[in-house]
């Protein structure tokens, strides 16, 4: 470290109550920037590691335009469907490899079984797909196919069992459960009856034996996903029909994932939607991390002019003794420079301060969230994922902002004409 | 060649929309290795006078050259470079700096050098030893008297190896014993260093060891 840094840190130790004062506004904002930050990267991390599992990139989900007015989607209530003549046409685009169906069972259905003792009934909602589909996700020994004597195969969200282990089990005293365990759980399922929609024709009530063969996330999030032949088969019994020809969702398998910008194009422009899930909630976490990400930083920016304030008065305070370092030989950009090293490294102790603190804040949150708040869904170890490289831009970011709130005073401190101060 | 040059300097400044002036028409020559005094009342100008010599103010009327620079017109940098290599200053109140210790007091100037001065440790040493304050070396100026201060300014003041130590009243705020003792000092590094010596003083102790005196009379300097 050369004379004048040295100077300049003997200043800061010297000052250090009327600087340290000032710098509670920076350190505040440091520590809301490094636990802002990591906690928007740490639930970024959940949903996209945990709740958004990797989609293959070559399967496009398509499904029927929503209405929307402004931000306000209407999406999730519309009953619109994906014609059979749609879906014809997707899959004559080039490049397009396959398309699968997935339909709304729109029969009232009930499940009946026992679980661990106890009598279960419940009403149940239920969609059919195209087993191709979904093949990776059915567990060895297991089929996913239509069978006119076996158990009806069926398929639940990967997410309904961290739902149950999570909600269902604490509330009920039930075991929590992993996919082994609960994997060829069978059970009844009554078609043509349900508590809400009641029973139209009781003569046309049907029980079937099901069972579960795996987990998807390709399966409803509440309810059941069978294969789509056993959809045609409950509709030939109760509505006489068997008929399928709107579709709830499509699943698009292009030939490579370099096809995929250009049949997303292609289907966009028939009318359709391409499922933004995952993009949308990227998006809305990335947003809210950098909104508080910038109200951090905003806060070690008007926190500059408390510097700024102290650093000017620490300026005024010494027009002797800069006067004096002007006699022996300081040059008007040794002041600054002395005056810009002393704020710098305030900016570095503060910068440090606030991430030692932030760090600490995520450690205590994330101690208390793990006591005291109950399981919920997907509840990670932490909720923070914080980083050397947030970190460094948070003390990059303070040493930035009290270099600048040193900026003027510097100016004003090398200004000082040297034969008035050393009078005074 | 002198050593210090004056031609026709003038000092004035705008008060209340009127131009005063503190001093006019000084000119002056001193040579090299001499003891020079210049006194008169408080206010007559004798520090302004310093101060133009000292390359602290440039705004002045008429030519000064020092050590063969000539000071009108040089940059901040230059000017600057100047006062920390031909210059030292010692003031009435020391001017020390109370949250260095004396050490780092007398090593100050050196911050300030364009290069990294390899004996600079030897120097502060020998310095300390001159004054006689070597065993206040690490000590704060808060704890030393009077003229152990003024002996720590001398110090810093010569590291440099200046060519001229400009002094302000520098036993104006020192009992008689001290001051005298100071005095002494001054002789004795003026007779090793061949330093030049220009005071400013309204001391009449100060003119016996001088070489040659002025006054400044009116705004103009004379020579007594």
């Amino acid at each position: 470290m050369n004379g004048i840094s040295a100077l300049a840190v003997k200043n800061l130790i010297r000052n250090r109550k009327a600087v340290l004062l000032s710098s509670v506004g920076i350190i505040f904002g440091i520590t809301s920037f490094v636990f802002f930050v990591s906690l928007g990267n740490g639930i970024k991390s959940v949903v996209f590691g945990k709740i958004l599992a990797q989609l293959p990139v070559n399967i496009i989900e398509v499904t029927p335009k929503s209405s929307t007015i402004g931000i306000f989607s209407f999406g999730g209530i519309s009953s619109s469907n994906i014609e059979d003549s749609t879906a014809e046409a997707i899959s004559s685009i080039n490049g397009v490899k396959g398309v699968y169906k997935e339909v709304v069972l729109d029969i009232p259905i009930q499940a009946r079984g026992e679980f661990y003792s106890r009598r279960i009934v419940t009403d149940l909602a239920a969609t059919g797909i195209d087993t191709e589909i979904v093949k990776d996700d059915i567990r060895k020994d297991f089929r996913f196919e239509y069978n006119e004597d076996g158990p009806i195969p069926v398929i639940v969200s990967k997410h309904l069992l961290e739902l149950y282990n999570s909600n269902i089990a604490q509330a009920m005293k039930l075991p929590r459960l992993t996919p082994d365990a609960i994997i060829g759980f069978r059970f009844k399922l009554v078609v043509g009856k349900s508590y809400l929609a009641g029973t139209k024709d009781s003569s046309k009530v049907k029980e079937y034996e099901c069972q579960l063969v795996g987990f998807s996330d390709k399966a409803i999030l509440l309810g059941i996903t069978i294969p789509i032949e056993y959809v045609r088969k409950f509709k030939k019994d109760i509505d006489g029909t068997g008929e399928i020809n709107k579709y709830k969702k499509l699943y698009v398998l292009a030939s490579g994932s370099q096809m995929v910008p250009e049949i997303t194009s292609e289907i966009t422009a028939m009318g359709l939607e391409i499922d933004k899930t995952r993009k949308t909630i990227g998006g809305v976490i990335s947003i809210a991390t950098l909104f508080l990400g910038m109200l951090s930083i905003l806060i070690v920016a008007l926190s500059a002019i408390n510097i700024s304030n102290t650093f000017a008065l620490l300026v005024y305070e010494r027009r002797r003794e800069i006067g004096i370092l002007r006699a022996v030989g300081a040059t008007k950009g040794n002041i600054r420079y002395m005056i810009f090293f002393e704020a710098s490294v305030a900016g570095l102790i503060n910068g440090l301060t606030g991430v030692f603190a932030g760090y600490l804040f995520i450690r205590l949150t994330d101690y208390f969230a793990k006591s005291r708040i109950p399981d919920f869904p997907y509840k990670p170890d932490t909720f923070f994922e914080p980083n050397l490289y947030i970190f460094l831009v948070a003390i990059a970011f303070s040493v930035l902002f009290c270099a600048i709130g040193a900026l003027l005073p510097s100016i004003r401190a090398s200004r000082i004409d040297p034969a008035k101060a050393i009078t005074m | 060649m002198p050593l210090i040059e004056l031609k026709d300097v003038g000092k004035s400044f705008l008060f209340d929309g009127v131009r005063k002036s503190i001093i006019e028409g000084v000119s002056l020559s001193i040579e090299r290795g001499s003891i020079v005094a210049i006194i008169g009342p408080s206010g007559s100008g004798k520090s302004t006078l310093l101060n133009i010599i000292g390359g602290l103010d440039s705004s002045y009327e008429g030519e000064a050259v020092v050590g063969g620079v000539r000071l009108k017109n040089l940059s901040d940098k230059e000017l600057s470079r100047f006062r920390n290599e031909k210059i030292g200053f010692i003031f009435q109140h020391f001017n020390l700096l109370d949250h260095l210790n004396c050490r780092e007091n007398v090593s100050l100037p050196s911050y300030f050098y364009h290069e990294e001065i390899k004996d600079i440790e030897k120097r502060v040493d020998y310095l300390f030893e001159r004054v006689q304050l070597t065993h206040r070396m690490n000590q704060y100026p808060p704890t030393l008297s009077g003229g152990e201060k003024q002996r720590v300014a001398i110090a810093r003041a010569l590291l440099m190896k200046p060519d001229v130590l400009l002094c302000d009243e520098p036993t104006g705020d020192l009992d008689d014993i001290t001051a005298g003792a100071i005095l002494e000092l001054f002789m004795s590094i003026k007779k090793e260093m061949n330093v030049t010596f220009l005071m400013v003083t309204h001391e009449e102790r100060i003119t016996k060891i001088a070489d040659e005196i002025y006054a400044i009379r009116e705004r103009r300097l004379v020579r007594v």
